[in-house]
């Protein structure tokens, strides 16, 4: 598990609520039952652990846990 | 702050006559109760009833705070709003002629949520600086009226509603001495809370006033200045008085919604009992939020003398800011709690 995935799904886990059993690539942030501001927060907790900048609107209902990572990989991120 | 200092003296909140619930909105607009408050945390709002507008919120919970300040004079008034009643003059003159105060020096100040603590610091300063003696500090607002009505997310939020603190000259080593403030602005993200229309940019445009009359925001980023400015405020000024961030015992945040409250107490490490929460019963109320929210929780007891209290607020400018105070001996009257 890479470093991004690894914290992405620490923080969906014990920062959101997110059932362990959820967290998986496929999952899209809708069926996770997250809403607008969850995601901003959740943008805002892997901005600060990650030391990146993804955006405000970046992650949206529809992407999934999977693209988060390549997006924060993108960012230069890797284990 | 050494000398010649400002000292809480006095509290009072009031809330228009129409009750507005979740389901009412449900009734109107594609929402639903649960929507609302797993975003929010607001169950109800108040809003004005035709006749009544921002001057006539002030004076009531003015009248309330001098009462519980018993006194019935004041060298100074200063009204934080957002909704004045007229775009010229100022609505505070009024509101002081209304209260009886006679010709005493009266200004609105505009910074959105932000507006009681830069009116509250503004008439400490008048008096530090031995310009007043006294001072009523009032924030109201009526954002019902500046509301797109098809706008599911702001009618959600805002309600109207109006608080108040009386001021006094005394020293720093008593209680109820504001200790300090940290105030700030960032006009680069003006956009992100806005009423476009109305004003002199769009009239020198040759725009319509109907042009963007309404109240709009930019809900995800808002959350993050919010959370990430109000946290950091609140701890350059425990830093500046010299108080450690846990030796907080209450944080009357701007009651922007419940869930950038549990943010911003998480950002200081704080246990999210020790923030001061009334939004669900009142709605955002803009610049009256932290005297409304104080006034609760005077009344209410939730808050004692001797408290080591910050507020802190965030709001349209960008704006925000903090304020450091031990809570001194107060009585309150109730808010208002008007039925449907």
């Amino acid at each position: 598990m890479s470093a991004a995935q690894e914290t992405l799904a620490g923080l969906l886990v014990t920062k959101l609520g997110v059932p362990a059993e959820k967290v998986v690539p496929t999952a899209a942030y809708k069926d996770l039952a997250l809403d607008s501001l969850a995601l901003i927060e959740l943008t805002m907790l892997l901005n600060k652990e990650l030391d990146i900048s993804l955006g405000d609107d970046l992650l949206q209902g529809g992407t999934t846990i999977g693209e988060t990572v390549e997006l924060i990989d993108s960012q230069g991120v890797r284990a | 702050m050494s000398g010649r200092t400002a000292v809480l003296s006095g509290v009072g909140g009031w809330l228009p006559p129409r009750l507005v619930t979740n389901d009412d909105l449900a009734a109107q607009l594609d929402t639903s109760d649960e929507w609302i408050t797993s975003r929010t945390g607001i169950r109800q709002r108040f809003v004005v009833t035709p006749g009544l507008s921002t001057s006539g919120l002030a004076v009531e919970a003015g009248r309330r705070a001098l009462a519980s300040a018993g006194t019935a004079s004041v060298d100074l008034l200063v009204l934080a709003t957002t909704t004045p009643d007229h775009p010229c003059p100022a609505t505070a003159p009024e509101v002081a002629a209304a209260l009886g105060l006679g010709e005493i020096p009266a200004f609105d100040v505009g910074a959105v949520c932000t507006g009681f603590l830069y009116a509250l610091a503004s008439a400490a300063s008048m008096i530090s600086a031995g310009v007043a003696g006294s001072a009523l500090v009032i924030g109201a607002d009526t954002f019902s009226t500046i509301l797109d009505p098809g706008d599911r997310t702001t009618r959600a939020i805002f309600g109207d509603g109006a608080g108040a603190v009386v001021l006094r000259a005394g020293t720093a080593r008593e209680p109820g001495a504001v200790l300090g403030f940290d105030l700030g602005s960032d006009g680069s993200q003006a956009d992100l809370i806005t009423v476009p229309g109305g004003g002199s940019e769009h009239r020198s445009n040759g725009l319509p006033d109907a042009e963007g009359r309404f109240f709009r925001m930019q809900g995800r980023s808002v959350f993050r200045n919010a959370v990430t400015r109000m946290s950091e405020s609140c701890r350059a000024l425990t830093q500046r008085v010299g108080w450690p961030v846990e030796s907080v015992d209450r944080v009357v945040a701007h009651q922007a919604n419940s869930r950038i409250l549990a943010a911003v107490g998480s950002e200081l490490g704080l246990p999210q009992d020790r923030l001061v929460v009334n939004l669900d019963r009142v709605g955002n109320t803009v610049a009256a939020s932290i005297p409304l929210a104080l006034t609760d929780a005077v009344h209410s007891g939730e808050m004692a003398p001797g408290d080591r209290v910050l507020l802190c607020a965030f709001g349209g400018g960008l704006t925000w800011g903090a304020a450091a105070l031990e809570l001194p001996r107060l009585s309150a009257e109730p808010l208002p709690a008007p039925k449907p």
